[in-house]
């Protein structure tokens, strides 16, 4: 009451000044407050696309997610690595890593990519390069490849790279077992598979959208190509231990849906009656090429791993 | 990421970490989400179809005049492999390629647009010392590569031996499993009235071929078993009046006498050593156990002895333990113990009688018959007793044998009528594929031999 009255005694002069004042602050703050959740709200709605991003799709995430665990978290660092590397070891260490990515792209192949650092003779690497490059090739690549890239590169070109070279090395090892012009998509992919870091720069189209989500098939998309497989797929029946036979197949698929390459078995198992589910898992994917899939998310379909696995059926 | 709102107030300080923010943003998605997104696409493939698979095997050639040879033989095979269930002969008539060799790669085009998924390639050459040279190849249609490729040389005679070779070759490669169809069925074969049934030993192939008969018929015959190593059998013999257990050889027909027991000896086995038979003694109480007996030593051991008819013994595999039927529990049910007669355990559960039981060449499964409510079952089950599963059902079925591999059985059934009688049956695991064996006369009590080897 006090206060009204002394207010009311003297009003106009501090008090709407005050108001006004307060007032705007108020709105100032406000419209402070008010504009941050903007950003955030624009960075989740490009982020997670929540109807796209349906159960399947998360199923696919973790799908992706088990079997690429055990390399993707040794990989990303390296790869990493290589690029700080690289760049800190100056120019030589910047063509190589150029070279590198080139070679990706099969057409200038390993030979390009290893002519240019040979001649800085490094010693000190040598011991460290040597037994990197296995730890990574082997669960990445078959086993063949291991060695027979260290046939195939000339071995004083490889070793005078900085410890991260082998890994380039490492992935380049398939594209020396097979490669063939016409197999360039396929290279890059099975690239990717392994984990480099460079092999998401080279797929185009998803590197304008770091999430990429409309890349990935629906579940509808992955059904259909799930029954175009399974239609073909005549596995051995009652054969002893049948649940060990679960076979793992990698193919690399052209853009009309053709298989590009040779579909290859990418696991084993000591069961005696392995090569004949695996001969049946590959009779599957070749009878049943071409595949239909939506041309659009090429990128996510070019390369597959198709895991054959009975044990539902058999049961 | 909420406690950053309070502490920006200038709008470029602002601008900045929300870029920031952004860009940790982005690349921890980058990190956790675009990888899998861009990972190669891994699918599941968990339901194919159980069909038959489709196999073109035309006509064998010969450039030395053995035409028809090479013919029966493509003929044995097919037969051989169409009877396994498990793959579909083509129509020779829908081949485009025609008279292809073993010398020579295929054209897959051409039995591809056929659908052939293997292509089985022979060749029968007489050589200048008159046996045959087999030269066979399995084709990879769709792979475009050769999976076998194979040589065999023989005397003409012997040329149906061959292509069950070459059958087993195939079946395994494909298959992944063993073969069985070089391998022999010992029987009992049954003519006259049923009054009065002759009922002699048998021996065939196991497609019914080179049929041979061991005994000739004048006593009562039952339950022939194979050894598992020598050419010897083991069976049953009403001679002498009493029923007794006995081997013979195959090759030099000599017979003898097991043992020297006071009471009926019956359903003998043998051991997989081949060195022991098990079977049933009747004892004076009216009630039977199971024996061991030692064919080298002549020793007896006794395994069992309760007040029940203990019957039907069959080894595991292994070697190391019994499967057998007992009424202990009030009706026949299935029992396993150790191979010393310790730790006897009763497997079956279900209601019925339960009797013969055969364990698996394999180890996996246990088969019997078993009687319920009127019905006459085969089935099998794990050695454990789970998994019981019935394969067929029908008019007195009994008997079951193994084929080598462990993937198909072979029993008989009767037929009912005054003019009726057992016929041999096969039936594989899956239960669907049922075949009649086509044998001279009426047949009993089948027994598949190990492979031949």
């Amino acid at each position: 009451m006090a206060l009204n009255s002394v207010a009311g005694g003297s009003p106009l002069p501090l008090g709407v000044p005050m108001s006004f004042l307060l007032h705007a602050g108020l709105f100032g703050a406000m419209v402070i407050n008010l504009s941050q959740p903007d950003p955030f709200d624009v960075v989740t709605a490009q982020a997670v696309p929540v109807e796209i991003l349906s159960s399947e799709q998360f199923s696919q995430i973790t799908r992706g997610m088990r079997t690429a665990e055990p390399l993707p978290t040794e990989d990303t660092p390296p790869s990493a690595g290589q690029s700080e590397v690289d760049r800190g070891t100056a120019t030589e260490g910047e063509g190589r890593q150029d070279a590198a990515t080139a070679a990706d792209n099969a057409l200038a192949t390993p030979d390009t990519s290893a002519a240019p650092p040979p001649t800085p003779v490094e010693a000190e690497p040598e011991p460290v390069s040597e037994p990197e490059p296995e730890p990574i090739a082997e669960p990445l690549a078959p086993a063949e490849t291991g060695p027979q890239s260290r046939f195939s590169a000339p071995n004083p070109l490889v070793r005078p790279d900085v410890p991260v070279q082998p890994v380039q090395a490492a992935q380049q090892q398939p594209q020396e077992d097979q490669f063939n012009p016409d197999e360039i998509a396929a290279l890059i992919n099975r690239d990717e598979n392994q984990g480099g870091g460079g092999a998401s720069d080279q797929t185009p189209a998803t590197r304008g959208d770091a999430l990429g989500q409309d890349e990935q098939l629906s579940e509808s998309e992955m059904d259909a190509l799930r029954r175009q497989i399974a239609r073909c797929w005549n596995p051995p029946i009652g054969a002893a231990g049948a649940s060990d036979l679960v076979v793992r197949v990698q193919m690399n698929l052209a853009e009309n849906g053709a298989l590009q390459g040779a579909a290859r078995v990418i696991n084993s198992s000591g069961n005696p009656a392995f090569q004949a589910a695996a001969d049946s898992a590959l009779r599957a994917v070749r009878r049943c090429a071409p595949y239909s899939l939506p041309f659009e998310k090429y990128a996510a379909w070019a390369d597959v791993i198709v895991n054959f696995d009975p044990r539902e059926m058999l049961r | 990421m909420m406690t950053q709102y309070g502490v920006t107030d200038r709008p470029m300080a602002r601008a900045a970490l929300t870029l920031g923010l952004m860009a940790s943003l982005a690349i921890a998605m980058l990190l956790t989400v675009a990888r899998p997104a861009h990972a190669v696409l891994e699918i599941d493939i968990t339901q194919g179809t159980l069909e038959p698979l489709p196999i073109a095997i035309p006509a064998f050639v010969s450039t030395t005049g053995d035409d028809q040879i090479a013919f029966d033989m493509s003929t044995v095979i097919t037969g051989n492999l169409e009877r396994s269930g498990l793959f579909r002969p083509l129509d020779p008539a829908s081949f485009i390629q025609q008279g292809l060799d073993a010398a020579s790669a295929p054209n897959f085009a051409e039995w591809r647009v056929i659908n052939a998924q293997a292509l089985v390639v022979g060749q029968v050459e007489r050589q200048t010392d008159g046996r045959l040279r087999v030269d066979f190849r399995l084709w990879d249609v769709f792979g475009a590569e050769q999976m076998i490729g194979q040589q065999y040389f023989t005397t003409p005679d012997n040329w149906r031996r061959v292509a069950h070779i070459i059958s087993d070759a195939i079946y395994q490669r494909l298959t992944g499993e063993n073969g069985y169809f070089d391998s022999r069925i010992v029987f009992v074969d049954e003519t006259g009235p049923k009054e009065a049934r002759i009922k002699r030993l048998a021996i065939m192939d196991q497609d019914g071929a080179n049929i041979q008969f061991l005994t000739t018929g004048g006593d009562l015959v039952l339950t022939p078993r194979f050894s598992p190593g020598r050419q010897e059998i083991t069976y049953m013999s009403y001679e002498g009046g009493a029923p007794r257990v006995y081997l013979l050889s195959i090759e030099t027909g000599q017979r003898r006498l097991v043992g020297n027991f006071p009471g009926m000896t019956f359903a003998p086995r043998f051991s997989p050593d081949g060195g022991q038979l098990v079977m049933s003694l009747l004892q004076n109480d009216g009630y039977s156990d199971v024996y061991r007996f030692d064919l080298s030593a002549q020793t007896t051991t006794r395994l069992t002895s309760s007040a029940s008819i203990d019957t039907s013994p069959s080894y595991s595999p292994d070697g190391r333990q019994i499967v057998f039927a007992s009424d202990r529990s009030g009706q026949g049910q299935l029992y396993v113990m150790n191979a010393d007669g310790t730790g006897q355990n009763r497997i079956s559960f279900g209601s019925g009688v339960y009797s013969t039981p055969v364990w698996s060449p394999r180890g996996d499964l246990v088969a019997f018959t078993k009687q319920q409510g009127g019905r006459f079952l085969i089935g099998v089950m794990n050695p454990d007793g789970t998994g019981e599963r019935i394969l067929t059902e029908g008019f007195h079925n009994e008997g079951p044998t193994w084929a080598p591999n462990g993937r198909v059985l072979m029993f008989f059934r009767d037929t009912p009528g005054a003019n009726g009688g057992p016929q041999l049956w096969t039936i594989d695991l899956t239960g669907f594929n049922e075949l009649r064996v086509a044998t001279p006369s009426f047949g009993s009590d089948p027994a598949w031999s190990p492979l031949l080897n």
